[in-house]
């Protein structure tokens, strides 16, 4: 089950993305942490289990409706959050930030019709900072890191990825290193 | 007598309006089954890793599950 781990350091599995260069290597792969899904996960199960109390109130306030309509109400929720609970998974899954040897790349994708690609160079960043806030971030490792660039560009942001001081190390050396270089 | 004619044929509307309804709902859920199929495929081009065939196999198992529900909620709606 690694490859659906938030976090792989130096990955040894098969990992590509668009636009990688010959000999790149991959320091770090980040998605959110696991437990920022439990939102659509709450979602999907009382949309599972919304049709069987609505069919139960029918029964009970003796309701009764043609044998299809119950039916295809049924399918139409089972469908619905089977479409959901894809379609969360895949935005986590796919929301991914990599740090390489060369660059950071910043994969955004949100819903069927967006998705967006930035990437920056170290040589052009400026400030690296995290943070972590809240019980939960606190409980379970994760956090924020920003990462400023120069130029006009929009800061990185590397939202609730686990173990932030972690890479907000690695970023920081890799930064330093680059400057040392040049 | 009149009156119950009348509700019959009122609940019948109201029947086949929903029948209408659900494959309209289960026509665009077969749509978005087809996208999220086409989105798996961008997506691998975007990050590939290994999970990316078995996602394929899931979007396919779940458009084919989308369409034998449309169909099958057409034969029931549609005598």
């Amino acid at each position: 089950m690694k490859i659906l781990s938030a976090i792989l350091e130096n990955p040894k599995e098969y990992i590509n993305f668009a636009d990688r260069e010959p000999g790149e290597v991959i320091i770090f792969l980040l998605r959110k942490h696991p437990i920022t899904n439990l939102p659509w996960i709450i979602t999907t199960f009382v949309l599972l289990v919304l049709p069987t109390i609505l069919n139960y109130v029918l029964r009970v306030s003796d309701i009764t409706l043609p044998e299809q309509f119950g039916l295809v109400t049924n399918f139409i929720f089972y469908l619905f959050a089977a479409i959901y609970s894809f379609e969360s998974f895949l935005i986590w899954y796919y929301n991914v930030y990599i740090v390489t040897d060369r660059r950071l790349i910043d994969i955004d994708f949100y819903g069927f019709f967006y998705k967006k690609v930035s990437e920056t160079q170290y040589n052009r960043i400026e400030d690296t900072t995290y943070s972590q806030s809240g019980v939960s971030e606190i409980l379970f490792n994760y956090g924020n890191v920003f990462v400023q660039t120069a130029a006009k560009q929009n800061e990185f942001e590397f939202i609730s990825i686990p173990a932030p001081q972690k890479v907000y190390d690695k970023i920081t050396d890799l930064v330093a290193q680059k400057k040392d270089d040049e | 007598m009149m009156n119950k004619d009348l509700i019959n044929q009122v609940y019948e509307i109201i029947l086949n309006m929903f029948g209408y309804m659900a494959m309209i709902l289960l026509f665009v859920e077969v749509l978005f089954a087809g996208v999220l199929v086409k989105q798996v495929y961008l997506l691998h081009e975007l990050v590939g890793t290994n999970l990316t065939p078995y996602l394929k196999v899931f979007a396919y198992l779940f458009l084919a599950g989308s369409i034998m529900i449309f169909l099958y909620s057409v034969t029931l709606f549609i005598k």
